[in-house]
């Protein structure tokens, strides 16, 4: 039984009837329906369900187990695009700036890019690569960011977190920065620098833009 | 309550109103309210049995999937089935819908036309990919709905077509093609795919979902046209023998023209040749006691019933695998609930 033909022999010859003409209807609307739009009546098989529709081909728990891989493979395709586009927002939003594809000149090349809006927060990774072949403890600190016309974010409204970072040899780690940009903040491009104890040799340039 | 199917009715009344509550986050508020927001939400505030969200919502959950996952799409059906209503009992020129006025009875032609407009925007919302189904659900989702509106549009411009033709030489296979456009797609099919795509992550397969939808939507249209000649549809609102007087191409008038004598058939194609307002009382009686006399009646009876017969088969097959669950042993009472109705 596949297409719920029915028990020829318990049915009457209008019940019969009835059932084959349903059948062969409901064959025709499928085939128009191939045509919609080139898009297909999905079935079992276009979808990759083992033996075509797979009905009752395999243990109760398969196709469950199935859907549950596919909704962890949506969530995290999901969350892929979502970063992505976060991301090419920031982008967006610093180049319409003139922010890292125009830097100031004292900037060196800003090196963590970060944009809000005022009152709001902006969040960059800052990572240290420990090039030497000792570990290295290291305590990071940031500048006030300091804007063309002398407007400043004070140092004191970021933080890193975790603030320490002890890097083995050759090892990388990362700390998350966090600026929370003042509500009376102007608009415009702020920049300062990463500084931190273990490594005083080394700089990172930041760019604060926030947006009008 | 009815007798044996307690447990299915109060299934029923329980996703209808986890719909309606939801669907109040969709139906916008504004000016001008009494000329449009009012209207708009006329129809849903009458309540209905809500058979179609409930078919989405116990399918998601057979398949896997949880309530918060499949509502947004049965909201936005059964605020498109809303908004059909409208512009359809205008086409059908329907006095009353669930016990009322129909809308444009209530406020005119060009208003109702416009509220069933907005509903059909308004129930466009919840698809918006909100982060619950992801992207591609959200997509899969759409393209059926899409799919829903082409072929329940189509359906209806077939029957309207047909009445404004006086189309005569029509087969039951005509009739079956028709209900399987005009009703039973958005009806039985949709919902039953919708359902296993949002809670299978769209793995369900379809195709079988789809057979059995069809058999069981064609099934309940013959029941629900054999209750309008015979039944007592009052209660619900609907105008006895409604169908005929609108010349309706039913299953018993598609048997009877194929099976009346020459007589009797050249009066019956006349009388749907005239002008619906031009058919009187007695004219629609003697189109019954036709039925009666030629066995259109019990034709489309036996005929349904075969047809319902292949539904529980066509079930069998649409849901095997997935083991026995209360959402599975819901959509089976809804089988017999659906086709059970008294004559």
């Amino acid at each position: 039984m596949s297409d719920g033909d029915g028990h020829r022999d318990d049915l009457s010859d209008v019940q019969w009837r009835g059932i084959t003409a349903a059948r062969d209807v409901f064959d025709r609307l499928v085939a128009e329906l191939d045509g919609f739009d080139g898009r297909p009546p999905r079935t079992g098989a276009e979808l990759g369900t083992p033996g075509g529709n797979g009905n009752g081909a395999g243990p109760d728990d398969i196709p469950q187990l199935r859907a549950a891989v596919a909704r962890t493979i949506d969530v995290y395709a999901d969350l892929f695009r979502r970063t992505l586009e976060v991301y090419a927002d920031v982008v967006e939003s610093v180049l319409r700036t003139g922010g890292p594809a125009a830097p100031a000149p004292d900037a060196g090349g800003a090196e963590v890019g970060l944009a809000a809006a005022a009152g709001a927060e902006a969040v960059a990774a800052v990572w240290i690569h420990n090039a030497t072949e000792a570990p290295i403890d290291v305590v990071l600190r940031i500048t006030d960011l300091t804007a063309h016309d002398g407007a400043v974010v004070e140092a004191s409204a970021s933080g890193f977190a975790p603030p320490r970072l002890h890097v083995g040899a050759g090892a990388s780690r990362s700390s998350e920065l966090t600026v929370r940009v003042p509500g009376a903040a102007a608009p415009g491009t702020y920049v300062g620098h990463v500084l931190s104890t273990g490594m005083p040799e080394t700089r990172l340039a930041v760019c604060l833009v926030v947006a009008g | 309550m009815t007798q044996g199917f307690e447990h299915v009715e109060a299934t029923l009344a329980e996703y209808a109103e986890v719909t309606r509550a939801a669907m109040g986050d969709f139906l916008v508020d504004g000016q001008p309210a009494g000329h449009l927001y009012d209207l708009v939400r006329e129809y849903p505030g009458r309540g209905g049995k809500g058979i179609r969200p409930s078919l989405l919502l116990a399918a998601c959950q057979a398949f896997g999937g949880a309530v918060r996952e499949g509502i947004a799409p049965a909201v936005a059906l059964e605020m498109m089935h809303n908004a059909f209503l409208i512009h359809d009992d205008l086409e059908d020129a329907s006095p009353t819908r669930r016990g009322e006025p129909t809308l444009h009875e209530l406020h005119g032609v060009g208003l109702a036309v416009n509220a069933g407009d907005a509903l059909a925007w308004m129930a466009l919302q919840p698809l918006r990919d909100d982060g619950v189904l992801g992207t591609r659900i959200a997509k899969l989702v759409l393209d059926e709905f899409l799919t829903m509106v082409r072929v329940t549009t189509e359906g209806q411009a077939l029957e309207l077509g047909w009445r404004r033709s006086n189309a005569v030489d029509l087969g039951p296979a005509d009739y079956l093609g028709l209900t399987g456009k005009k009703t039973c797609w958005y009806t039985t099919v949709a919902p039953l795919r919708v359902g296993a795509i949002v809670g299978s992550r769209g793995i369900a397969p379809l195709e079988s979902l789809s057979r059995f939808g069809f058999y069981l939507g064609v099934a309940f249209q013959i029941r629900d046209d054999l209750l309008n000649l015979v039944g007592s549809d009052i209660a619900q609102g609907e105008e006895p023998l409604s169908d005929i007087r609108e010349g309706k191409r039913t299953l018993m008038l598609v048997h009877l023209l194929a099976h009346a004598t020459e007589g009797h058939r050249d009066w019956l194609v006349e009388y749907l040749a005239a002008p619906e307002d031009e058919r009187t009382a007695a004219d629609v009686e003697q189109v019954l006691a036709l039925m009666e006399r030629y066995g259109s009646l019990d034709f489309a009876l036996e005929y349904g019933s075969g047809i319902a017969a292949a539904a529980g088969d066509a079930f069998d097959d649409a849901f095997a695998g997935l083991g026995v669950s209360p959402h599975v042993t819901f959509i089976r009472g809804l089988i017999r609930y659906m086709l059970a109705r008294s004559l």
